[in-house]
């Protein structure tokens, strides 16, 4: 999952590079008929970058490690981590009501660029014509630097800031609903917990959890359950199994704790492993299994 | 001479008492008229007659049980009989089904044995002897029905398609209070058999019938057995192409629970009879031609044509049994039935996924999706007969606000200004990675109850898409100076979007034919001739042209808008 984020990152920082002129013709070219794109991301991550700025924002350290599950927040209580392989952490977070009130969205990068880079898709993809402010324009202290949205009634619908290598959106639920919780305060308080974590020299890497194996027997036929052998250096915050067709299954923990594929059809199946470690770093890795009738 | 109506086809023998006469009787056609004659030369004359008593039973069907008749002959007034039936497993008695008086009459004397034995208890399958006796002044006459108890049931429906490519896997998303994606199972998208602690897969431990499984109607979360799927009983819902015709791979259950509450044996195959099923909906037969069946093999049953739309069809299919003696006469019925629930969506086309798609999420439609379609077609009244009205039900439905559909799909918000929203953030797509948490959307919009135009068009082309409608894709619109719009989740038509201004820095729609045609569930535009001002009148943008008086351009912007095709997401 880290190749796949970097890999992203690259290729969306390649974009932003390249496109920038392209960007300026195909926003103010008429195109009367409809074209094949294959650049739209890039050429919006490129206009943002030029109308925010990017390039002087300051870069913060990266550091080691964001216990997302430790995250916290006077008042609140968080809910389980939602991982999905290739987005954003997520946390939602109730009141002592039980009322889910806001959600955290958390990427952790490798470095400071790749996490530019989520913040910059943040303001990307807002459709209205309008420029959001800073955080700081707001005497909101959130992250190396940060953009506020503002509904009506002074108050805040999200938050998105970056700190280093991590990239961070706080959004109100439903900034309607009343009590409306105080999104900066929020948004100070997790800044401060990210600021809380050591800072790494440069010839230190990020700690990350690494999946040291993954096996399981090659073949089965439709209806066996094949026990997974997987090893980690570190115990997960969350596993994620993406069955990949045409065979399906799906995968479970025993009481044992050995993860296990029920499988459902037959056909190959491209078994992908995700993980995400405690630091909110990711890993991936993936085995085939042929499922025969 | 004795007359009895045979109502089923039996096979049995008369012992006459004191005359010694034997009387082996041959099978008998279901209707036929059985002639028993008395003997003779004692001058006394024979009184009991064979009525009716099948040769294969499954007590435990609904229904189920072993009908037992036989006829006493009239004869002097106010005579009457001393009558037993009993219920003989080799010499052992099992059950006392009558012992009393009754006089002669020309109507059957009709009784009904449920399967029990003294007790109380359903008996074990097996053999067993349906003794009739009936004594007049000392002579005793008496009819013996062998009874084979058998088993039936069924386990396992697995749902196939008649033609290759008409059926698919169903996905939900949900999993107790976290995400994660399930389609059902194609081995078996019925499955009823022993739980942890059952002995048996057909019966409970009391030796009581496992009741059938029932539908599964949840639409996000599957069947869980505590915080795992549950995998010995479901009943999931099954898709199909319109028009096509479902095939049921029927397993019967080759356990049952035995009188002693012991796993035992079905009964069946019965030497030289042999048993098959029929099945029937509403619709009509379903066609088999498997004609003798045996406990834990399975069995094709191809159902009525499936209606001719995209739709939710809930069916109730009603199993019966016959037998006969093996290749031989005509097949009567054993008492009794079983019915399954079964719930089918059906979809126009194949579904049309992203390039590439790999994962659970792709097996086939989601549950959630196409019973929303159900529902609008149904509200909306629209014949989803084809890929341009699914559109069509799907789009107005997704924006809602249309007749009994109050609110936009999901109570969702258009991320505005004068709505208490933003400045139209994206909350469900992300632009760059191309994906839509289309399960976070349908989980009563999970990260928020606004959305903007990008998380509108990726989620409802996605939509359209594993329902069947074809080459469809999000359109990539430049920047837009708007007219008169009416923004999904929004009470009316505006000129003031943004609370100061009106237009988009970019705007994403949805495609089935490279642009020519676009579609948008994220605003209706303003058909009253002057959409540069209010009130408006709706207009629906289901496959809308692009360009002209009334295309998407000229009615939504007051620029010559610059479209480009994008891609169909990813989804999560």
């Amino acid at each position: 999952m880290q190749k796949i984020n970097a890999a992203i990152a690259r290729s969306l920082t390649a974009r932003v590079a390249g496109l920038s002129i392209i960007l300026l013709l195909a926003f103010t070219a008429a195109a009367p008929a409809a074209q094949q794109s294959s650049g739209i991301a890039g050429q919006r991550l490129a206009a943002a970058a030029v109308r925010y700025e990017s390039a002087s924002w300051p870069a913060g350290p990266v550091r080691a490690a964001l216990p997302l599950i430790d995250i916290s927040f006077d008042g609140y209580t968080g809910g389980p981590v939602d991982f999905n392989p290739g987005a954003p952490v997520i946390r939602r977070f109730a009141d002592q009501q039980g009322v889910e009130r806001f959600l955290v969205e958390i990427s952790v990068r490798e470095t400071a660029a790749e996490a530019r880079t989520v913040l910059l898709e943040y303001l990307a993809s807002i459709s209205s014509s309008r420029k959001v402010p800073t955080a700081a324009s707001l005497d909101i202290s959130a992250g190396d630097v940060g953009f506020v949205g503002r509904a009506p009634e002074k108050r805040i619908s999200w938050i998105a800031f970056l700190r280093g290598n991590v990239a961070v959106r706080v959004a109100c639920l439903d900034p309607r609903s009343d009590p409306h919780p105080e999104m900066d305060r929020l948004a100070a308080a997790l800044d401060r917990q990210i600021l809380d974590q050591p800072v790494l020299q440069d010839d230190e890497k990020a700690g990350q959890t690494l999946i040291t194996s993954l096996g399981a027997v090659p073949a089965c036929r439709a209806g066996d359950t094949v026990p997974l052998e997987l090893q980690l250096t570190e115990a997960p915050l969350a596993v994620q199994w993406v069955v990949g067709g045409p065979g399906q299954g799906y995968v479970e923990q025993d009481e044992a704790g050995v993860w296990r594929l029920f499988t459902t059809r037959e056909g190959t199946i491209d078994l992908g492993c995700h993980v995400l470690g405690g630091n909110g770093f990711t890993a991936s890795k993936s085995v085939t299994i042929e499922v025969s009738r | 001479m004795i007359t009895a109506r045979r109502l089923g086809r039996i096979s049995g023998r008369v012992i006459l008492i004191p005359c010694l006469f034997l009387l082996l009787a041959a099978p008998y056609a279901a209707g036929e008229e059985l002639v028993i004659r008395a003997g003779s030369g004692t001058g006394q004359t024979e009184y009991l007659g064979y009525g009716h008593c099948p040769r294969v039973a499954d007590p435990k069907l609904d229904g189920g049980g072993i009908p037992v008749s036989f006829t006493l002959l009239q004869g002097i007034k106010d005579l009457e009989y001393d009558v037993s039936v009993n219920i003989t497993s080799g010499i052992r008695l099992v059950r006392r089904l009558i012992r009393t008086r009754l006089p002669g009459s020309r109507k059957p004397v009709e009784l009904w044995w449920d399967g029990k034995d003294q007790a109380g208890r359903f008996v074990s399958p097996g053999e067993y002897t349906v003794r009739v006796s009936a004594d007049r002044l000392g002579a005793v006459c008496r009819i013996n029905y062998p009874v084979d108890i058998i088993r039936l049931g069924i386990t396992e429906i697995e749902a196939q398609p008649s033609n290759s490519g008409e059926e698919w896997q169903m996905v939900y998303f949900r999993k107790g209070s976290q995400y994660a994606f399930y389609a059902t199972p194609a081995i078996h998208e019925y499955l009823n058999t022993a739980r942890g602690g059952d002995v048996s897969d057909l019966d409970l431990n009391s030796g009581e019938p496992r009741p059938a499984v029932a539908v599964h109607t949840a639409t996000d979360a599957p069947v869980l057995d505590g915080s795992n799927y549950d995998t010995e009983c479901y009943n999931y819902p099954l898709c199909y192409l319109m028009n096509s015709r479902p095939r049921f791979q029927v397993t019967m259950g080759d356990s049952c629970t035995m009188a002693d509450g012991t796993a035992g044996w079905c009964g069946y195959p019965v030497q030289g009879v042999q048993i098959r099923g029929l099945a029937e909906d509403s619709s009509g037969l379903w066609e088999s031609t498997a004609e003798s069946i045996r406990p834990g093999t399975s069995y094709a049953f191809d159902g009525p044509e499936l209606p001719d739309r995209a739709c939710r069809t809930d069916s109730t299919i009603t199993w019966r049994w016959q037998y006969r003696q093996f290749g031989q006469g005509v097949w009567v019925d054993i008492p009794g039935s079983i019915t399954t629930q079964h719930r089918f969506y059906t979809i126009v086309n194949e579904p049309y996924w992203p390039s590439g798609a790999s994962g659970t999420q792709y097996a086939g439609p989601w549950v959630e999706v196409a019973d929303y379609l159900n529902t609008f077609a149904d509200i909306l009244k629209i014949n989803t007969m084809d890929e341009a009205l699914t559109l069509k039900a799907l789009i107005r439905g997704y924006f809602g606000q249309e007749g009994p559909l109050d609110t936009a799909i999901e109570g969702l918000i258009y991320d505005c200004y004068s709505m208490g929203g933003d400045g139209g953030a994206t909350h469900y797509y992300s632009f760059y990675s191309e994906y839509i948490q289309l399960s976070r959307l349908l989980n009563n919009h999970a990260n928020g109850v606004y959305l903007n135009c990008s998380d509108v068009s990726s989620s409802s082309s996605v939509m359209l898409g594993m329902l069947g409608v074809q080459n469809v894709r999000m359109v990539y619109l430049g920047n837009m100076s708007l007219r008169a719009i009416w923004g999904i989740g929004c009470p009316d038509y505006t000129l003031n979007l943004w609370g100061g201004s009106h237009g988009f820095s970019y705007h994403h729609i949805v495609t089935r034919d490279g642009g020519v045609h676009v579609s948008d569930a994220c605003m209706w535009l303003d058909e009253d001739g002057d959409p540069d001002s209010l009130p408006g009148t709706p207009g629906y943008n289901t496959d809308r042209p692009w360009s002209g008086a009334d295309g998407y351009n000229e009615l939504s912007a007051t620029n010559n808008v610059s479209l480009s095709l994008d891609s169909l997401p990813d989804i999560q």
